[in-house]
């Protein structure tokens, strides 16, 4: 096979300049320091208060985690969750501290409120403390409270943590007027993707109070974790990718060498693909092996198999692609290595500059819908159409911009959503539900695809008429 | 069969004409040597019917198919000049690669690799880096992968260039078994005393164009110019022969007879017989390629006065190489 006498030449030719070796080695030490991480479930308790606000600055660590994804929807939020605290959590059915018992929450509604806008209760609390509190009593809802309430759960519900069996007020027992709650949760085959869960480091051996700031609820804790790693990693494995392929084709174009292959029976055009596709199998290869590394380790430690985040080696590997085809191209115009480092380099900046600029631009708009939706339900005049971003030239220009360039950005989002998706549910059908960018996936993938044919082909050009 | 031909070839790169309609014709299982000086369009023949470089004018054909294509490729065993090998190959690494872009099946290619280095005298270091290779050794493993693929006809250029006096002994031994073998050889060469030695048919490229083309036999041979030697003590009797009519010339310690229209040396061998002088040394003297080679190229002093032909030229190799097996054993 003549592609595999290539992928095979490309292959000794990386060993060769030990920066393959580099790349081994770093991953290695990736997957060994997943490998030494260990999770320890934590309490009922301490996993119930993830439901709760533990400040009234920040939302309830559920919320942030289910809602990581829609960050215009946290910000947006309207509500008051710091009201509630958790007073007390109650083994109603199975073992203690187990994901697969029931449990009941005591929740007395005495926090200091601060929501952004609307349903504002004054909190008992705040009245009781000026002193004239026998004389006004203020006025519970309770009905607004359990609503209220229930939102802390529905996030949890509706992706199927948890079921929400019962919130009912109880009566008051201190005689203060805080009213009391009692929440009835259920569990589900689920639930353990959001127990609270304590990392602890070099196989666990070593246990530290220290570490309990870590502490999330697993699939959170999980997806965090993994964001690192890729980030980093994906990172890494780019640049030494890049690195490493740069020297294939002008190698391959050296005076006196490209005269042996370009005698062989095989057309240039084709030769140039095998090269093309002999570097990304070597980096498939080695994407797979830290990866699926880092896949294996983590599943055997914390029992969360992310089989789909597999998904990201071939994610990652046409990531590659598209900087690679730039590569091809530049090797080929100017047989100068440095010149395909920098300039991929270069078209790799470039690219995520767009993505980023994107992404800012779509959550502003997001943001501006949301807040045009408030006014509405306020009855407030919403903003002039010239005072809005949304609409604009600017952006205007920026999308079309984004939608015609190489989306090595929405990759990355891609992947991000893959691996959150995974983490979570442990079920890829849901990404869509967790999906908020209006974008279409399958357009990103099939402009990128574009783009490289665009590149490869102008390489197969450039490399057919030349003399050598 | 013509294994190449071609007929009015001609190529530019850009403003600069590499080859200005040639026209030769390479017998099956000829050795044939392209002469020329530095930029005379050599290398641009070659690659030119090995399809690196195109678009050209004229005919050209390989093997009876258009030259080229990559079929006619795989027929055909090619050292360039100025090779640069990878060299994070080993030698037998690199014709492993080669033979398996050529499509030589894996255990014919771990039959015939080693057998190959062996013949280019390099199988005890066929398992090193390359980057560990002298020149010689380079040149040598080039040869070895022009061969990998048994090709029915093989381009070399500058074969030997690097090569020491034994190396260059045994690859002439090597190109002749493969022409027994019924290979064609087409060689691009300045060694002119070893493409002398070796080669059937010579051509002379010059800017481009065929100035000649030839048997080496028929190119170096110089009709009419006798070289006599006598017996040690005895004289040529200069004045005698040029009475009856002959131009001769002392050349160091031989005369040079030189015949007019229609003479025939015969005269000459009868008279000297008749004279009582004993003929040592009887000969129709012979051009060196390379006399040819610098005449052709409008030099018209060759320094032929030094020189007694084409058999002293490869003597000296001889003498040469004998020197060097000398010193190896
Ligand atoms: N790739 C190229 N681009 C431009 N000009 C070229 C190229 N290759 C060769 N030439 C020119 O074509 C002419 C013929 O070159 P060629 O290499 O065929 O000569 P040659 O006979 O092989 O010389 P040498 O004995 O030095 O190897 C030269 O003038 C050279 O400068
Ligand atoms: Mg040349």
């Amino acid at each position: 096979m003549k592609y595999l006498a290539i992928l095979k030449d490309s292959l000794r030719e990386a060993w060769d300049s030990w920066v393959l070796l580099g790349l081994l080695a770093l991953s290695s030490l990736v997957i060994l320091f997943a490998a030494q991480l260990s999770f320890k479930p934590q309490t009922a308790e301490k996993t119930m208060r993830y439901f709760f606000a533990q400040n009234m600055f920040q939302q309830p660590v559920m919320t942030e985690a289910l809602n990581s994804r829609k960050p215009e929807k946290i910000l947006g939020m309207r509500g008051n969750w710091s009201r509630f605290r958790l007073e007390k959590v109650e083994l109603t059915r199975g073992e203690p501290d187990s994901p697969l018992s029931d449990y009941a929450l005591i929740v007395a509604a005495d926090g200091r409120g601060f929501g952004m806008g609307g349903n504002f209760i004054v909190p008992a609390i705040e009245v009781q403390g000026k002193g004239p509190v026998e004389k006004k009593k203020p006025v519970v809802d309770t009905k607004a409270d359990i609503a209220q309430l229930r939102t802390l759960f529905e996030d949890a519900e509706e992706i199927g943590y948890i079921k929400i069996d019962a919130i009912e007020p109880i009566a008051d027992d201190d005689g203060k007027g805080v009213p009391r709650y009692r929440v009835n949760l259920l569990s589900t085959p689920n639930t353990y993707r959001i127990w609270g869960t304590e990392p602890g480091v070099l196989f666990g051996l070593f246990t530290h109070e220290f570490f309990e700031i870590f502490a999330e609820p697993l699939g959170w804790r999980m997806y965090k974790l993994a964001q690192y790693i890729i980030a980093v990693g994906s990172w890494i494995a780019v640049l030494f990718g890049i690195v490493i392929t740069s020297f294939f084709i002008p190698n391959m174009l050296r005076k006196g060498t490209i005269d042996l292959l370009l005698v062989k029976p095989i057309s240039r055009w084709l030769l140039l693909t095998y090269k093309f596709l002999g570097g990304l199998t070597f980096i498939f290869l080695t994407t797979g092996y830290a990866i699926g590394g880092v896949w294996l380790v983590l599943g055997l430690r914390s029992g969360l198999w992310a089989n789909g985040a597999l998904l990201l080696i071939p994610s990652i590997t046409f990531f590659f692609a598209i900087l690679y085809a730039v590569s091809t191209f530049v090797g080929v115009v100017t047989r100068s290595v440095v010149a395909s480092i920098l300039l991929t380099i270069g078209a790799w900046v470039a690219f995520f500059g767009i993505g980023m600029v994107y992404r800012g631009i779509d959550l502003l708009e997001k943001l501006e819908k949301v807040e045009a939706d408030r006014k509405e339900v306020d009855g407030q005049q919403p903003k002039l159409a010239e005072e809005r971003w949304a609409g604009g030239w600017t952006f205007t220009t920026i999308k079309v911009i984004h939608a015609i360039s190489p989306r090595t950005e929405d990759l990355n989002q891609l992947n991000d959503l893959i691996v959150y998706t995974d983490f979570m549910t442990g079920n890829l059908g849901n990404m869509n539900k967790f999906d908020n960018s209006n974008r279409s996936w399958w357009d990103s993938l099939l402009v990128s695809c574009i783009w490289i044919g665009i590149f490869l082909g102008l390489a197969s050009a450039w490399f057919y008429w030349k003399d050598y | 069969m013509a294994v190449v031909e071609t007929i009015d070839l001609q190529k530019r790169y850009g403003s600069i004409k590499a080859l200005a309609g040639v026209t030769l014709n390479v017998k099956e299982g000829e050795i044939y040597g392209l002469l020329g000086q530095n930029g005379a369009g050599k290398t641009t023949l070659i690659k030119v019917l090995l399809g690196i470089n195109g678009g050209w004018q004229g005919d050209a054909r390989l093997l009876g198919e258009r030259a080229g294509t990559p079929h006619v490729r795989s027929r055909v065993g090619y050292l360039p000049e100025d090779h640069n090998f990878p060299d994070y190959h080993t030698g037998y690494s690199l014709l492993d690669f080669y033979g398996e872009l050529l499509g030589v099946a894996g255990a014919e290619r771990r039959k015939r690799i080693p057998k190959i280095l062996e013949q280019v005298g390099i199988a005890d270091r066929m398992h090193y880096k390359i980057r560990t290779y002298s020149k010689g050794m380079k040149q040598r493993v080039g040869i070895g992968q022009a061969l990998m693929h048994n090709p029915e006809v093989i381009f070399l250029d500058e074969p030997t260039d690097g090569v020491d006096p034994v190396g260059r002994r045994d690859i002439r031994g090597l190109l002749l078994d493969l022409k027994k073998r019924g290979s064609t050889i087409f060689i691009n060469s300045h060694l002119l005393g070893e493409v002398e030695l070796i080669c059937d048919r010579v051509a002379i490229l010059r800017k481009g164009t065929m100035l000649r083309e030839g048997s080496v036999a028929a190119l170096t041979r110089q009709k009419g110019r006798f070289l006599i030697g006598l017996a040690p003590g005895q004289v040529f009797p200069i004045a005698e022969v040029r009475n009856l009519g002959y131009d001769a010339n002392p050349l160091d310690d031989r005369w040079e007879v030189h015949l007019l229209e229609d003479q025939s040396i015969d005269p000459v061998v009868d008279y000297l017989r008749a004279q009582g002088l004993h003929l040592r040394h009887l000969v129709e003297k012979r051009q060196s390629l390379e006399d040819l080679f610098l005449e052709t190229h409008g030099d018209k002093t060759p320094d032929r006065e030094r020189n007694r032909g084409r058999g002293e030229q490869s003597e000296n190799i001889k003498v040469l190489d004998a020197i060097e097996e000398e010193r190896r054993t």
